[in-house]
């Protein structure tokens, strides 16, 4: 003890020795520039961090910096940059004016960078035992960027991104780990810049336009985004409790630059064309497709000095779509200021805006919808039409699209205000306060009017009281709070992070449909109706809780993460206590192991980690189905009560318990690698929409019920291939596998969660959530209907595997992306099909002999094999030689990409599109589970060509 | 002490500021049950939540109790196919939304009685009580004339037709004991009748006529917030999708239920005074030979009665008479005759020209004429299949025959894997063995030029082997 005592002594003694002469030494200014290690490329934006001093500037877009009022003395400079090894070297200060040059290579493995998401704030990646997927900004430039789920589609190695109509603005699915709950979307929620943000898709009271409904995630903010992170689920999860078994995604935008003020200006044009791939009929195409102009301007500027920084972005675009009635007009705005307040404090501010305009034609078999009218056969074989047959056919259909409109209008403002403290003295010790909104509102005005319905031939000219309107407005704000302190220390050969902290977040949807029956045509005023309806929606709902994690470490060669949160939300029953998540993790660097280094050559497996965790997260509950709550509605004039909700005293989360083993290997200086996964999930007290027994005379409730088991195998890879200073050339592909089941029902019977009554998407015991259940037909040699299995197992829109496959080439001033995905093993139902049956213009899929059978007894034959593989993006830059604009400007690149460039598919149909089954059904239609699958009188998303010219100055 | 002061200052004011930033209080918009069965005049409320009920029972079993029999015929839509055809499961899901809001308006017509009075004591005894009695029996009714067995009460065991119609008895003869109402009486005419009960039948129903000889009860629908009708969707509104084909030789009673002007709907006839007439003719019938001129008096007062009932024009330019695009078209012009089967004479007249002003009977309407009704010979021959027929004709899309032919729905999937009480004996659906086989044969018919044939006169049918009611 003694001895320890006088250990003590000295070591302070030591320290004031050291320290002490700097505050009376002579100091100097550090200036210098990062660049690529592999081709000189000078890198802006890059950290430069004095350890010792806590104290850091970054690159401006040259990629120089200067550090002012350094006291002499040798320092440990840590520089580090998204997609590059963390350099630290040690540089001494021994002059008034020192320069220095980092050279940063980059990090093909990424172990160095840091992981805020689930970790309260940043942590090194390598000391992680949870897969992360990144997409930083230099990844971003590479592709143009117009709404989150198309950069994140064939960017996500272990998730799928599909887009259920090429509408504008409509919503998307997103899908990591299988589908982990038979209630809620399996879309991720969504950070930016530590705000949750709204990620809805069918909102409750929107007009249905025949399933393309719109979705918020079309309209977040993508502006000035500096990195994304997405987790899947499982313990990277834990930190958010309720509120992300599905996972999470994080986006932080861009703080500025130090330096003078760069401007960046850039221009797109193109066109926007019609994708006629999946087209039964090309006449469709002829008829409906027209290709319209594709605009886009974005004005971004970024500067500022030691002290502050600030980045700001603009943007305009305009897409006349490629229907004469689809279009898009979108105003964007972002500005993060940074600013040091005082020497241990840092102020960021990050302020978004976006206005959307929408215009968007009918789906389905709705009666406006030009498509399904003639894709689902209504308007007769077209394929044997005569050219002024199509011509007439042609007339008709644009003369009923012209009297009917269908437009949305979305505002939507998001920000985020961050304080970031050093806790002085005590080394190591920081705090951050977050605290943000995201206001959203979505005006929606449809009009049906009479000359619609004469046109199209369901009323007499000369109607006057079949003209309808509806106007629907969606205010959405969402709060977010949190704290945190975070504690990071090492002592001899082990590290710690420790982060507490504490999180709220509170969402009100507030929701106004207004009705007017028989308008005059032209008026867009439900005061001129003959007879009007109003409906209102609210939905409010508080998730918060407290969290601690700890990651600790030995010669960076064993970790353990630790971390809990518990839990509260406003949505649980009356009886049910705070939840808790608990996760633990542990890594093994196996390389880093002296017997390793001393017997495999570190050029040939750079790294080999291995990683496991174990991890709970959850799903809290649909708002108010805790409660027993009356219904009341208005009926011929009056007021009644009847049953409503049914509710759940004890209604809580479900719990998504995940374990997960995983390796990472790097071969060859890190040219390949290699990560692979290995995921088990079980959701426990799963919430089923389940139906009471019907003579009970209530409808279906949610009740914690059944189990939800997902499993996979997760495969990413990358392989440099090239890498010389003129060309480099790399490769990455993913595949994953995926089985899932809905184990335990709980005793419930079958519900539906989408579809159609002849083939519905089912959740029940044995099969996973969604799959498809209708009647199957057995036909004999000669095609008759022999037999018929009820209610059979017709498949899933759940693939067996999938993946996604990229390459990044570059050539001297060109850099060439080429994007793709795929899955096999997945089905879909072709419903347009089943109205060409009905129109009688069937495939050859029917018999002859059964064509007279009832559909529901052939549901079987509508389901198709939907594997397929898509491009998704080509895209080619070219930077132009300084030369020829030397004055001018600093830098000009000129830019070429096709979206959706190339399909290959095994069904008769675009399997991503669906007019049904993409939000939920039944007592949450709002965000419900949504698995796809139902190809019902939808647009593909179209090609688009764009060129683009990015100018630096 | 000051400084003391000015802490605990700051520290209250943190305190209570703490409540502007509370963003943990959540309003439910909604009422909770209890919350509004205490609300004032709450029977009112539940009474008119009833009406609104009912008329969601009506559309979750008409359309397919309709194609259930030989009435029509569903060629290519999203409404029931399987029943057409004679397929009946207890998985189908229309079995199942029908014993859904039967089993709804049942148990709330049941906590109208027993919390919502308790709540609203100033309700009890008057005609919102009966009314919840009415709907309650009106429940075990249709409980009995479209099930095999259905469970009387929550998750119980599944009862008998005849004990549903003796329950809806209780709960029509509570309500026209409480609040003198003419549907009641009618009410328990229909359930008696559904019993085989003479007396009884006849005696409510003579009450019927002697009350009110035009008597009406409907279920309404609300244009505007909903419900709307469903059968009025299915044989009006979705106009080309042609989804309800009528039997040919009853082509002149479609659509029953057609547009409105502005957002009103059609409403759907739950009780008329022809059915009283209806059931005192088949008790007279019942007497053999001595009956049949009291019976043939009463069908033609009966035919007087049609008569009054109003008749609309309804735009039928959009309504085709195909069945499934590109494959036969049916009967579509007065220029067809028809006949009830091979052997019986051609009919002018059944067949209508679908043009903007069609006119069709919104209450009952039927070809039988007053010659037709004095032709007849013979008390349970011709004047039975007579008898039948006009039943067919003047309920027609009001869910009655499937109810004649005898044809029974089983219990559904949901109910039978919540209730441990359902047997695989309540699963299966009951149909008579004089239904032919294949089942669609009800449906058929040939067409020679313009004259159509329908395959087999079901009236024939019934009449011989069902017989007389109340035989």
């Amino acid at each position: 003890m003694r001895s320890s005592m006088y250990k003590k002594l000295l070591s302070t003694l030591a320290f004031c020795l050291v320290t002490v002469p700097f505050a009376f030494a002579q100091s100097g200014t550090l200036t210098g520039e990062v660049v690529d290690d592999r081709n000189d490329e000078p890198l802006p934006g890059v950290n430069i961090f004095i350890e010792e001093l806590q104290r850091g500037a970054a690159t401006n877009f040259d990629g120089e910096f200067t550090i002012q009022n350094i006291p002499y003395g040798t320092y440990t400079v840590r520089v580090s940059f998204v997609g590059f090894r963390t350099l630290n070297q040690e540089v001494a200060i021994s002059s008034s004016e020192q320069s220095v040059q980092f050279r940063i290579e980059e990090d093909l493995v990424g172990l160095g960078e840091l992981i805020v998401t689930g970790q309260g704030d940043g942590v090194q990646r390598g000391r992680l035992s949870t897969t992360v997927t990144t997409i930083s900004a230099r990844q971003l430039e590479r592709v143009p960027t117009v709404q989150l789920d198309q950069i994140l589609q064939a960017n996500l190695a272990n998730s799928q991104v599909r887009m259920s109509s090429g509408a504008p603005g409509t919503a998307s699915l997103l899908r990591g780990r299988g589908v982990v709950s038979a209630v809620t979307s399996t879309t991720p929620v969504i950070y930016i810049d530590g705000v949750r943000v709204d990620n809805t898709s069918g909102v409750s009271l929107s007009e249905p336009t025949g399933g393309a409904q719109s979705s918020a995630i079309a309209d977040i903010p993508v502006e000035n985004i500096e990195r994304i992170e997405y987790v899947s689920g499982g313990a990277a999860t834990t930190q958010f409790g309720s509120d992300a078994a599905n996972g999470v995604i994080q986006i932080f935008t861009k703080r500025g630059v130090q330096g003078a003020t760069q401007f960046r200006f850039q221009s797109t044009i193109g066109s926007e064309v019609g994708t006629t791939d999946f087209l039964k009929y090309d006449e469709t195409g002829d008829i409906l497709f027209e290709p319209g102009l594709v605009q886009e301007y974005r004005l971004s500027a970024s500067g500022g000095t030691e002290d502050y920084t600030y980045s700001f972005s603009g943007s305009m675009r305009g897409n006349e779509g490629f229907t004469p009635h689809t279009g898009q007009v979108r105003h964007n705005l972002r500005t993060t200021l940074s600013a040091k307040l005082a020497e241990s404090t840092r102020y960021t501010g990050s302020f978004g805006f976006t206005s959307s305009e929408y215009s968007r034609d009918w789906n389905a078999n709705s009666s406006a919808s030009a498509f399904g009218f003639l894709e689902g056969g209504e308007a007769g074989d077209v394929s044997s039409m005569g050219e002024s047959e199509l011509n007439d056919l042609s007339e008709f259909v644009h003369g009923f699209l012209d009297e009917v409109d269908n437009s949305e209008k979305i505002k939507r403002f998001q920000t985020s205000h961050n304080l970031d403290f050093n806790i002085l003295p005590v080394d190591g010790l920081t705090a951050n306060a977050v605290v943000g909104l995201d206001y959203r509102n979505s005006k929606q005005d449809f009009y049906y009017t009479n000359a619609f319905q004469i046109a199209r031939g369901f009323a007499p000219v000369g109607t006057t009281d079949l003209g309808f309107m509806s106007e629907v407005s969606r205010d959405f704000l969402g709060l977010t709070l949190e704290g945190n302190v975070r504690y990071e220390t090492s002592f001899g050969d082990f590290s710690s992070i420790t982060n507490v902290g504490g999180q709220l977040f509170r969402n009100d949807d507030r929701q106004y449909r207004l009705e007017g029956d028989e308008i005059p045509d032209g008026t867009t005023s439900v005061n001129n109706a003959a007879e009007t309806t109003a409906e209102n929606f609210r939905r409010t709902v508080v998730n918060y809780g407290l969290y601690a994690l700890e990651n600790f470490g030995y010669q960076d060669t064993y970790f353990i993460e630790l971390g809990v949160r518990a839990d509260q939300n406003t949505a649980f029953g009356s009886e049910v206590n705070t939840q808790i998540y608990p996760k633990i993790g542990l890594i093994y660097n196996v390389s880093n192991e002296s017997f390793f280094e001393d017997n495999i050559p570190s050029d040939w497996i750079s790294t080999f980690r291995i990683r496991g965790n174990y991890g709970l997260a959850g799903n809290f509950p649909t708002p108010f189905s805790n409660e027993v709550l009356a219904s009341l509605n208005p009926f011929l004039g009056a007021g009644s009560l009847e049953f409503g909700t049914p509710g759940d005293v004890n209604l809580k989360p479900e719990k998504t318990e995940t374990y997960e083993i995983g390796a990472d290997l790097s071969f060859l200086n890190d040219r390949i690698n290699f990560s692979a996964t290995y995921f088990t999930s079980e959701t426990s007290d799963a919430l089923f929409d389940a139906p009471f027994a019907r003579s009970t005379g209530l409808g279906a409730a949610l009740q914690n019920l059944g189990v939800i088991e997902n499993s996979g195998l997760e495969l990413s890879s990358s392989f440099q291939v090239i890498s010389t200073r003129d060309a480099s050339v790399s490769l990455r592909a993913s595949y994953n596998t995926l089985e899932s089941v809905v184990a335990d029902n709980g005793n419930s019977a079958p519900f539906a969660v989408g579809g159609f009554s002849f083939l519905g998407a089912f959740v029940d015991e044995g099969f996973p959530v969604g799959y498809f259940r209708g009647n199957n037909p057995v036909f004999d040699d000669s095609g008759n209907m022999i037999d018929v299995i009820p209610n059979d197992d017709l498949g899933n829109a759940l693939p067996t595997a999938f993946g996604n496959l990229g390459i990044n080439a570059d050539y001297k001033n060109f850099s060439l992306t080429v994007t793709a995905d795929y899955q096999v093993g997945a089905q879909g139902v072709n419903v347009d099909e089943v109205l060409r049956f009905f129109s009688g213009l069937q495939d050859d899929r029917i018999p002859e002999a059964s064509l007279g059978e009832s559909f529901f007894d052939l549901a079987g034959v509508w389901v198709e094999d939907t594997d397929f593989l898509k491009v998704r993006l080509i895209g080619l830059n070219y930077r132009i030689p300084s030369e020829y604009y030397s004055g001018f400007a600093r830098g000009i690149t000129i830019g070429f990409s096709v979206s959706n460039a190339l399909n290959f598919y095994s069904s008769t149909f675009d399997p991503e599109v669906t007019g049904a089954g993409i939000a939920g059904v039944g007592t949450t239609p709002q965000g419900g589970v949504g698995v796809g699958g139902f190809g019902f009188g939808t647009y593909s998303p179209p090609r688009e060509f764009l060129g683009r010219v990015t100018i630096d100055f | 002490m000051k400084k003391f002061l000015i802490t605990a200052l700051v520290l209250a004011a943190a305190v209570a500021g703490c409540d502007l930033i509370d963003g943990t209080q959540v309003r439910n918009p909604d009422l909770l049950l209890s919350e509004a069965v205490n609300q004032p005049n709450s029977a009112q409320g539940l009474v008119n939540g009833l009406n609104r009920r009912v008329a969601y029972v009506y559309n979750d079993f008409l359309v397919t109790a309709e194609l259930a029999t030989d009435n029509y015929e569903n060629k290519a839509t999203f409404f029931n196919q399987n029943v057409d055809g004679g397929t009946y499961r207890f998985i189908d899901d229309d079995f199942d939304d029908a014993q859904r809001q039967i089993g709804r308006l049942r148990e709330q017509a049941e906590f109208g009685l027993e919390t919502v009075l308790e709540a609203d004591p100033g309700a009890a005894g008057t005609a919102l009580e009966a009314e919840m009695y009415f709907y309650k029996g009106w429940a075990h009714l249709l409980s009995g004339e479209l099930f095999v067995a259905l469970p009387a009460e929550a998750v119980e065991t599944p009862q008998s037709p005849e004990f549903h119609f003796q329950a809806a008895i209780d709960a029509f003869t509570q309500a026209n004991s409480i609040s003198s109402d003419i549907s009641y009486v009618m009410a328990l005419a229909r359930a008696h009748y559904n019993l085989g009960n003479r007396n009884e039948a006849v005696q409510f129903a003579q009450q019927v006529l002697s009350a009110d000889s035009e008597f009406l009860r409907v279920a309404e629908y609300d244009g505007v917030n909903e419900p709307l009708n469903t059968m009025q969707d299915a044989v009006y509104d979705r106009q080309s999708f042609n989804d309800l084909q009528p039997l040919p030789r009853l082509d002149f009673l479609d659509p029953k239920y057609g547009d409105l002007p502005g957002t009103q709907e059609s409403p759907v006839i739950m009780q008329s005074a022809e059915e009283a007439y209806l059931i005192i003719a088949e008790a007279q019938l019942s007497d053999g030979p001595a009956g049949l001129a009291l019976a043939q008096q009463t069908l033609l007062d009966l035919l007087g009665l049609v008569d009054i009932r109003e008749v609309r024009n309804f735009d039928e330019t959009e309504e085709g008479r195909t069945g499934t695009a590109g494959t036969e078209t049916r009967p579509n012009s007065s220029d067809y005759r028809v006949r009830a089967d091979a052997n019986s004479p051609y009919e002018d007249g059944l067949i209508l020209d679908r043009t903007a002003v069609t006119p069709v009977a919104t209450v009952s309407g039927t070809s039988v004429t007053s010659g037709d009704i004095l032709g007849t010979t013979n008390a349970n021959g011709d004047a039975l299949e007579l008898l039948y027929l006009m039943r067919q004709e003047i309920f027609f899309g009001e869910g009655r025959r499937m109810v004649d032919l005898g044809i029974k729905w089983p219990v559904s999937e949901i109910e039978y894997l919540n209730n441990e009480n359902v047997t695989d004996a309540h699963i299966e659906a009951h149909i008579p063995s004089y239904i032919p086989s294949p089942y669609s044969t009800m449906d058929a018919f040939t067409v020679s030029g313009t004259d159509v044939t329908i395959a087999i006169d079901m009236n024939k049918v019934i009449a011989a082997q069902r017989g007389n009611k109340f035989n």
